[in-house]
């Protein structure tokens, strides 16, 4: 079962690269290195508040807060960096910030028992207003100079938040893989009452999990002030579903229970990879959208058919009592409907 | 009711909150003030001189719009400013007619309508506070851009980089400019326009692949607040600050540091406090019945003397009195010299 | 359930919380329960619950379209071309609702043969159909059709098209005694969703699906079609909306509708509908857009900034689920111990 997960975000992967060496047939810049680096660069903010998301979305939750989170967690940032507070106590603010969004929504979900979708629709609504209300709705500029030294500076000609997101991502694997608790965010998604009857405390996977979502749209908010340098109100503005739609693109399942941090990653650089593609291809600006999203429809599709050949090819080297088994998602229906009601 | 109480508790803490809804004196012009959206640089800086006017005057002025950029949350706040007994409207418009049936019926109810920064069509309006025809803001995009090159006339390589092919102003002075470039300087190429969506994520990532894609170009004229300081810091992410040319309109705070760094030389906008300030004044003056025709020159105080101009000079067919277009004295040119000179 | 078992359903609640909303609003700022004024702010906001009708739908299947709100951009700009091309109007809204039809077939005809996530497909066509209705005049500049005006077709792309006919524009503008056009538009629109999903084999197949589409696949429920079916009704609603949005404005705008997304979702939500599909109300939905549409309004004239609105209204979200979260509980609780004291007086019956 992990391996034909494992393959899910392999193939995106693929498809990734098939692409962009499409792209480098009409235009070879995509292939420079500089230009890879510059594409990853760009899509740490929204690869940050995906890996946040999986979190949520692997216990079976759904976090729609996390983009007002980010932007919430950037006015708190540029208000101690103003306050001239220094760069490391400003950064725990940050984090902080996006730790306390986070428990708000878990409290909601956890102890209240609210829906997550509506839980964090009202949250989003509550964060995004308060960050005009703290701010007076206008931008925070003038934020010191030096907080640019955090993405201008470079390491063997890759910048420095690059390093550090590959760290944190590194180290997430590595904790999802060795710490035997992080299991719990599976066995609690894929079947909350299996997982409680096991003894799994699910009430404090759950909470963990919309808190982690809240710390990662923290540090999203930090690299988002480090790249731009000022604050606009628009911040985070729709990541919210660029986030879900990477996780889910990634191979993580709405339903809970599948995925990895990977999911995340390879999500994340594929939806940002496919907005610079439309510059490489010299596409005019009015047709941007139209081509992305055509593009997206397509790899979502290709990916469908490749798996279901490989599936077939599988089914077919096997008898025909397993036929009926299909895919993991569709065959949990049944008992998560049960278990909902 | 159970939330029935939770429903009154928040509206209470609500009103604590300081909004005061009572008591308009009927003489007493208010006014309402409408950015195209609310939780922008530009915006709050017009909302901010408009208000300061108000206090100066002594009358209501209140800035308020949508959160988002859309003509149906626009509406929202015209029918609503008009519903709660505002007798003068100034908005900055998202769109040239989908505002219009709005403001007819607030024209309808006795409301006086003016827009500044974006117009929409004359019928629905009396004044425009205009800050420059898209002849004069086109011309100060090429201007800018060509003044820092060692021989415009040689072949140059141009990109546009603004919010999106949807709004309307931004289009109308890039189409202009592109018309100045084919006329006055037909060497230049304008080898592609790109867009950001106000995402000032995407103002960095997409000016990062369009350097790369066109390693010659020359320059970049951004004429959105997102889109100039976000092309600045592509250019100072790949290192080649300063050499290729960074300008457009945009707001002095956002900009100043990089003015500073040397990457953009120059960049204009207009004095919007001044703007919101004139707007308020003006409206009040046509509460209390002022009327002006063509060619009238209002004293105004704090501002200096601004004229009237027919409807003409932004490019319209429609005269008529009590109507037409009210333009900004000047447009600045932001440098290293003069930025520390402005804040807003 | 008892007779009165309906005073105990959410759309009841919704309805409750309606007046109770008006009612405070009212007690607060008399102005504002001007009837008037107040059937004629719907107009504001009908086009939120004209989309999360459509949704709530395909709510319904555990599915979701979240593209509806660039179908109403798309089906906008389509009917202002076609109008400017030259078509009579009732033609170029056919062309508008058509379009917006066979786009939603299309998503459904995607979702229903794959196993893809619908919020990607749907997150995919979503820049799609927003990118095709941006580039659609300058797609006809290139095909080298002529426009009236001076900056061709592409000029339409950020100024709009106006001058439609009036024949048009009175479904937005215009009303049906009191009750303004879009109002009426969005009513016929809710009846007709709530009596297919009450009252027909096709809204038991929707729910059917919503519970368990490999148990419906088996009951012989038509999976496929019945999906692309529901998402061409959603893709249908939202070019009405669209277009009501179009005649409420005079003017056929590329990015009509583009903000609503969360609004929809919340309405729907709130309306009592499961993400996870099997459960939904199209009366609720239809009353949770009543009741935020209103509360904004109410709040909004009660001269609380835009800043500080989604603030409450996030708050009362939060506040009114929980308010029924803890309601049922209290519920249970008593039903719990009603029982416990029957079984416990019996007990003493057959001790006696």
């Amino acid at each position: 079962m992990s391996r034909i997960l494992k393959s899910r975000e392999f193939l995106v992967l693929l498809l990734l690269v098939v692409m962009i060496l499409a792209v480098s047939n009409v235009n070879s810049a995509v292939l420079r290195p500089m230009t890879l680096i510059n594409i990853v660069n760009s899509s740490l903010f929204l690869m940050l508040i995906a890996m946040g998301q999986m979190f949520v979305i692997l216990t079976r939750g759904i976090d729609v807060s996390v983009g007002a989170i980010a932007g919430l967690s950037a006015v708190i940032f540029g208000f101690a960096l103003n306050a001239g507070i220094p760069l490391p106590v400003a950064m725990l603010a940050a984090l902080l910030t996006g730790m306390a969004g986070g428990m708000v929504n878990a409290i909601g979900v956890v102890f209240v028992g609210i829906p997550p979708i509506i839980m964090t629709l009202g949250t989003l609504g509550v964060f995004r207003g308060l960050m005009r209300v703290l701010t007076g709705g206008s931008w925070i500029e003038s934020i010191p100079h030096n907080i640019k030294s955090l993405s201008v500076t470079r390491i063997f000609n890759i910048p420095m938040m690059v390093w550090g997101v590959s760290a944190l991502v590194i180290i997430v694997a590595i904790l999802m893989w060795k710490i035997r608790w992080t299991r719990n965010f599976y066995a609690v998604g894929d079947n909350l009452d299996g997982a409680y009857l096991l003894g799994i405390n699910t009430r404090k996977t759950r909470f963990v999990a919309y808190v982690l979502a809240g710390l990662f749209s923290g540090m999203a908010a930090i690299v988002f002030v480090g790249q731009i340098g000022f604050v606009p109100m628009q911040t985070g503005d729709g990541q919210e579903l660029k986030a879900i739609a990477a996780v889910v693109l990634g191979g993580v399942s709405l339903m809970g229970g599948t995925g990895t941090v990977w999911s995340a990653v390879i999500g994340a650089l594929f939806l940002t990879t496919v907005d610079s593609m439309m510059i490489f291809l010299r596409i005019p600006g009015s047709w941007n959208d139209a081509v992305a999203g055509a593009v997206l429809l397509i790899v979502v599709v290709l990916d469908y058919l490749i798996r279901r050949m490989a599936r077939n090819r599988l089914l077919a080297a096997r008898s025909s009592e397993m036929l009926h088994g299909e895919d993991g998602t569709k065959a949990q229906t049944l008992e998560q409907t049960e278990q909902r009601q | 009711m159970k939330f029935g109480k939770i429903i009154t508790g928040a509206l209470i803490s609500a009103l604590t909150l300081g909004i005061s809804v009572t008591a308009s004196f009927a003489d007493d012009a208010r006014v309402a003030f409408i950015p195209k959206l609310t939780g922008v640089g530009f915006f709050e800086s017009g909302g901010a001189g408009a208000k300061a006017m108000g206090k100066q005057l002594g009358i209501v002025v209140k800035y308020d719009g949508p959160s988002q950029a859309s003509v149906s949350g626009q509406v929202e706040f015209i029918n609503n400013f008009v519903n709660q007994g505002f007798n003068a409207i100034a908005i900055s418009s998202l769109s040239p007619d989908g505002l219009c049936e709005a403001l007819k019926r607030a024209q309808d109810r006795g409301v006086k309508v003016l827009t500044w920064d974006s117009d929409v069509n004359p019928q629905c309006r009396s004044y425009y506070i205009n800050q420059g025809t898209p002849q004069q803001l086109g011309g100060l995009l090429v201007k800018m851009a060509a003044d820092q090159m060692k021989d415009p006339k040689a072949p140059h390589q141009v990109a546009f980089h603004y919010s999106s092919p949807t709004v309307t102003d931004q289009n109308q002075w890039a189409e202009v400019a592109k018309a100045i470039i084919a006329k006055d300087y037909p060497s230049w190429k304008v080898v592609t326009t790109v867009f950001s969506n106000q995402d000032a994520q995407k103002a960095v990532q997409v000016p990062t692949a369009l350097f790369q894609t066109y390693p010659d170009l020359d320059a970049v004229i951004c004429p959105d607040a997102n889109a100039l300081p976000g092309t600045a810091q592509a250019a100072e992410n790949l290192g080649i600050a300063g050499k290729v040319i960074v300008t457009g309109f945009s707001t002095p705070n956002t900009m100043r540091q990089y003015v500073k760094s040397g990457t953009v030389d120059r960049f204009g906008l207009w004095d919007v406090v001044m703007q919101g300030k004139l707007a308020v004044y003006i409206a009040n003056e046509l509460v209390k019945g002022a009327k002006w025709k063509v060619g009238d020159k209002i004293k105004v105080p704090g501002v200096g003397t601004v004229e009237v101009s027919p409807n003409s000079v932004q490019g319209y067919k429609y005269e008529a009195e009590g109507n037409g277009i009210i333009l900004l004295p000047e447009r600045a040119v932001f440098n290293a010299k003069n930025i520390d000179n402005f804040d807003f | 359930m008892t007779r009165f078992g309906w005073l105990k359903s959410w759309e009841f609640m919704l309805l409750v919380a309606l007046v109770v909303e008006l009612a405070v609003l009212g007690m607060i700022n008399p102005a504002f329960l001007n009837v008037q004024n107040l059937l004629f702010s719907t107009s504001d906001f009908v086009h939120v619950i004209i989309a999360a009708v459509g949704l709530t739908l395909i709510i319904m299947t555990g599915g979701i379209d979240i593209s509806g709100v660039s179908l109403m951009g798309l089906a906008s700009i389509i009917l202002g071309l076609s109008f400017v091309a030259g078509a009579p109007i009732w033609l170029a809204v056919a062309v508008a609702l058509g379009v917006g039809l066979l786009a939603g077939a299309f998503n459904g005809t995607v979702v229903a043969n794959t196993d893809v996530n619908p919020l990607v497909i749907t997150l995919a066509l979503l820049f799609f159909y927003s990118g095709l209705a941006t580039g659609l005049p300058t797609l006809l500049d290139m095909l080298g059709f002529k426009a009236y005006n001076a900056g061709g077709f592409e000029a339409y792309q950020y100024e709009g098209i106006n001058g439609l006919p009036k024949s048009f524009t009175w479904f937005g503008t215009g009303r049906l005694g009191w009750v303004p056009m879009p109002l009426v538009v969005t009513i016929v629109l809710t009846l007709i969703a709530g009596w297919l999903l009450k009252h027909t084999r096709f809204g038991r197949f929707l729910q059917l699906i919503g519970v368990n589409p490999e148990a419906a696949r088996y009951t012989g429920v038509p999976v496929k079609r019945t999906l692309i079916t529901v998402y061409a009704i959603n893709g249908f609603a939202a070019a009405v909306a669209g277009l009501v949005l179009t005649a409420y404005f005079t003017s056929a705008r590329s990015d009509l509708g583009s903000e609503a997304l969360l609004n929809i979702i919340t309405a729907v939500v709130l309306g009592g509908s499961s993400i996870y599909g099997g459960e939904g109300s199209v009366l609720g939905t239809f009353l949770a857009g009543l009741v935020l549409g209103f509360l904004r309004q109410g709040l909004l004239s009660l001269g609380i900034t835009s800043d500080v609105v989604p603030v409450i209204v996030g708050g009362l979200l939060i506040g009114t689920v929980a308010a029924r979260i803890g309601m049922s509980a209290l519920q249970r609780k008593r039903a719990n111990r009603a029982a416990y004291e029957t079984e416990r007086g019996a007990m003493a019956a057959i001790g006696e």
